[in-house]
């Protein structure tokens, strides 16, 4: 596995399943796919039914999150797959990266990590739950 | 000035004085009541409840509707969320005193919407909105209250059909709901226990400001629908809206205005607006005569920093709700946000046209979103129900933020209770508002009191005889000053939450000077505090500190006959724990080990967080006009 690869194997890990703080008038640790998810139903309410009232700044809010997290776990996942490269060697990177990315991916399926306050179900889910 | 035992007796002795002629108007056909009292009781109770047919408390998973608030009322228990898979509520509280009338005010606006999208079958229910709603209530209710609630005539939204008509009539079914539980809450018998109120809220909020109103029928005839800010962008069009439907439907109603404190002056217009001509001001003035001076997002008597000590109480530090997460954009409230100042400028207007359309006095609510009628207590606060909690799914730790509170009770000095009795003293403003505790308190004004009528028996009957009771305006004399009698004792309180000894009585003066409001607080009646009984934080009172009851006769010594002016008394209770330090006691916080205080209930080792309150209670002003 090439060094790029790993990088962007960890980097959609950490997109689709590592908790991340958020504000939305309230808040909550979900992962970034979460608040992609909640950017395109705003934005499909907007195409809807129009950007009047606080729809814009919920739009504004979302981007600038989701901006600042992926770019910090893309920077995280970089120097994690250079640090991998330099220590196990390309073989031993690949499996590393695989390893933390089933191990993130069934932590999160198995586990209520997620606290999400915009669910009308309970406010701690785990990752299939979050996406329910 | 102390003159506990005699004014006390002369509270309890007229209560159980004969029926005499009744003093207001008969409407309704109902049996008489058993208990009449021609010099008038107390009644407590909570004219601002909302319930599960609230937007907003509805996204926060509030499940109590109108009939279970009642029942709250009443003193039966009531259930709040978070609910468990089988749909018992995980929590339950209990007045420790019923009240003795309520109203549940819930929202007018968004009724119809709410309904519609809970409403299985109908097409609005698979509408996007609707959908998203279930789905993820509360960001849509982030969604839909800033569209529809923030800008005069907005658009509704596309599943309420051409001109919002759906929505609108679909109003029909909540507002119907809202009137049934009221008619069965009454209690129409002559042992008339409880009295309930047909209401809703009017709900405006331009630019993030708080216009809000809560419109009260005098009896079971209101509007087909209820008007709202969707309908009536503000309280002169809300009036002429009223006035409209209530021809047809025969109804009489009065609106209270409330969070002045968060409505940026946009309730208000001041004296250079040339707003008023008489008519106008006297309409206002006529379907306006209460304001809500204290509720859950604070207190809006008077500014904090004024030269009044006693106006820093349960303050908030933003103008606005939208300012609330956001506390570099913390602004002060400005003008005619506070009762002084509104009141002030009503004279103002006054002192040009000769009426004053803020001739108001004074009552306070819960603003509860949980269904929880007149649950003030500090002790066991279990939080408000609206806003950005998260109470559908866990029971936080912290139940509310520390910025708000508990809210208060409304007073209502009447002969009896029933609906023409209690709509009668609101309409003359014979009313008070407390902070949470249940204080008796008797204020009047005239000009020939005798100086020792604290210390008379027949205190209420010369008061009445010789005067005016609060909220009316004193009769013109040919000269000297006024005399006022303020006349409170100390909440009894229960075995459970005994009451609080009481600090001081004051009487507060507004006055026109030249073109300018002044105001002046002066303290008539005081227990002198034992000796470091200040904000110790344990919240236990010390035997003896305080007094039982206080009594004042007090004349103006500034009086001046030319000037327009007001009067109003304010009761302070000696210092008790707040709701937010209560907590800290009940988790046994110990500020010694701070590695054992959870991070939620870190402000109970900051000193800079208070511990204590003063409770209080206002009265409405009695109001003097130059004779002309």
């Amino acid at each position: 596995m090439t060094r790029a690869r790993a990088r962007t194997l960890l980097w959609i890990t950490m997109l689709a399943a590592l908790p991340v703080p958020f504000f939305l008038v309230v808040v909550g640790h979900v992962p970034v796919a979460r608040l992609l998810q909640l950017l395109a139903a705003t934005l499909h309410f907007i195409a809807v039914e129009g950007p009047a009232g606080a729809l814009r700044t919920v739009v504004l809010l979302l981007v600038v999150q989701i901006v600042w997290w992926a770019g910090l776990q893309r920077f995280a996942a970089g120097l994690a797959a250079a640090g991998l490269d330099r220590l196990l060697g390309r073989r031993g990177m690949g499996i590393a990266a695989f390893s933390f990315a089933i191990l993130m991916l069934g932590a999160a399926v198995a586990f209520p990590i997620y606290r999400t306050p915009f669910r009308s179900a309970s406010l701690h889910a785990s990752l299939l739950e979050v996406f329910e | 000035m102390r003159r506990t035992c005699i004014a006390a007796s002369a509270l309890v002795v007229v209560t159980m004085l004969a029926p005499a002629a009744t003093a207001f108007e008969r409407t309704e056909r109902r049996e008489p009541c058993a208990s009449y009292n021609e010099l008038r009781s107390p009644f407590f109770g909570d004219l601002h409840v909302h319930t599960a047919l609230s937007f907003d408390a509805n996204a926060l998973g509030v499940r109590n509707l109108p009939a279970d608030a009642y029942r709250f009322a009443r003193g039966e228990p009531l259930g709040l969320q978070p609910y468990d898979g089988g749909g018992e509520a995980r929590r339950r509280v209990r007045l420790a005193r019923p009240l003795d009338f309520a109203a549940v005010t819930d929202h007018a606006e968004l009724l119809g919407e709410l309904h519609l999208c809970r409403s299985e079958g109908t097409p609005a229910f698979d509408s996007l909105v609707c959908q998203t709603y279930r789905r993820w209530p509360l960001l849509t209710y982030f969604f839909v209250a800033s569209r529809m609630l923030s800008i005069a005539g907005p658009e509704r939204y596309t599943f309420c059909g051409k001109e919002g008509v759906g929505c609108r009539e679909a109003g029909a079914g909540p507002w119907q709901v809202i009137r049934d539980a009221a008619e069965q809450a009454y209690d129409r018998t002559s042992a008339c226990t409880f009295t309930s109120f047909v209401a809703y809220e009017w709900s405006g909020g331009p630019g993030g400001y708080m216009t809000h109103r809560n419109v009260i029928f005098a009896d079971e005839r209101a509007p087909r629908l209820p008007v709202s800010f969707l309908d009536a962008s503000d309280g002169d069009k809300l009036w002429t809206a009223l006035e409209k439907e209530c021809q047809g439907a025969g109804c009489r109603f009065l609106t209270i205005p409330h969070n002045t404190n968060l409505s940026g002056g946009l309730l208000f217009e001041s004296a250079g607006n040339d707003a008023f001509d008489a008519e106008a001001a006297r309409r206002r003035a006529r379907y306006e005569p209460l304001l809500e001076i204290l509720q859950h997002k604070g207190d809006s008597e008077c500014r904090a920093g004024a030269a009044d000590e006693l106006c820093s109480f349960e303050k908030l530090p933003f103008a606005r709700m939208e300012e609330q997460p956001f506390p570099f954009r913390w602004q002060e409230p400005g003008a005619l946000t506070f009762a002084r100042d509104i009141l002030g400028e009503g004279m103002r207007i006054k002192s040009r046209i000769g009426v004053n359309p803020y001739e108001m006095g004074f009552l306070a609510a819960t603003d509860t979103h949980l269904g929880a009628a007149g649950l003030a207590d500090e002790q066991g606060y279990p939080g408000h129900g609206a806003g950005g909690d998260v109470t559908r799914h866990e029971i936080p730790l912290v139940p509310d933020s520390l910025a708000f509170n508990p809210g208060g009770l409304a007073v209502l000095w009447a002969e009896e209770n029933s609906r023409d009795a209690l709509f009668a003293a609101m309409q003359r403003r014979e009313a008070y508002g407390t902070s949470g505790p249940r204080m008796l308190v008797r204020f009047f004004g005239g000009w020939d009191y005798a100086a020792d009528l604290c210390s008379r028996p027949d205190l209420v009957e010369k008061g009445y005889a010789g005067g005016v009771p609060m909220g009316a305006s004193l009769p013109a004399a040919a000269s000297g000053a006024p005399i006022f009698v303020v006349s409170a004792m100390q909440d009894a309180g229960t075995a459970q939450l005994p009451g609080t000894p009481l600090e001081r009585v004051q009487i507060v003066k507004l006055w026109i000077e030249g073109d300018q409001a002044r105001e002046q607080v002066y303290d008539v009646a005081a227990a002198m505090p034992s000796a470091g009984a200040d904000s110790d934080g344990a919240c236990t009172p010390r035997a003896g500190d305080g007094a039982a009851s206080l009594c004042a006769a007090w004349r103006d010594p500034d009086f001046d006959a030319k000037e327009i002016a007001l009067y109003y008394a304010r009761v302070i209770e000696r210092p008790s724990c707040r709701w937010s330090h209560h907590l800290c006691h009940s988790r046994a916080i110990d500020c010694t080990d701070t590695g054992s205080v959870p991070a939620e209930l870190a402000y109970c080792c900051d000193a800079d967080v208070p511990k204590t309150i003063r409770e209080r209670a206002w009265t409405s002003p009695i109001f003097y006009t130059p004779p002309s």
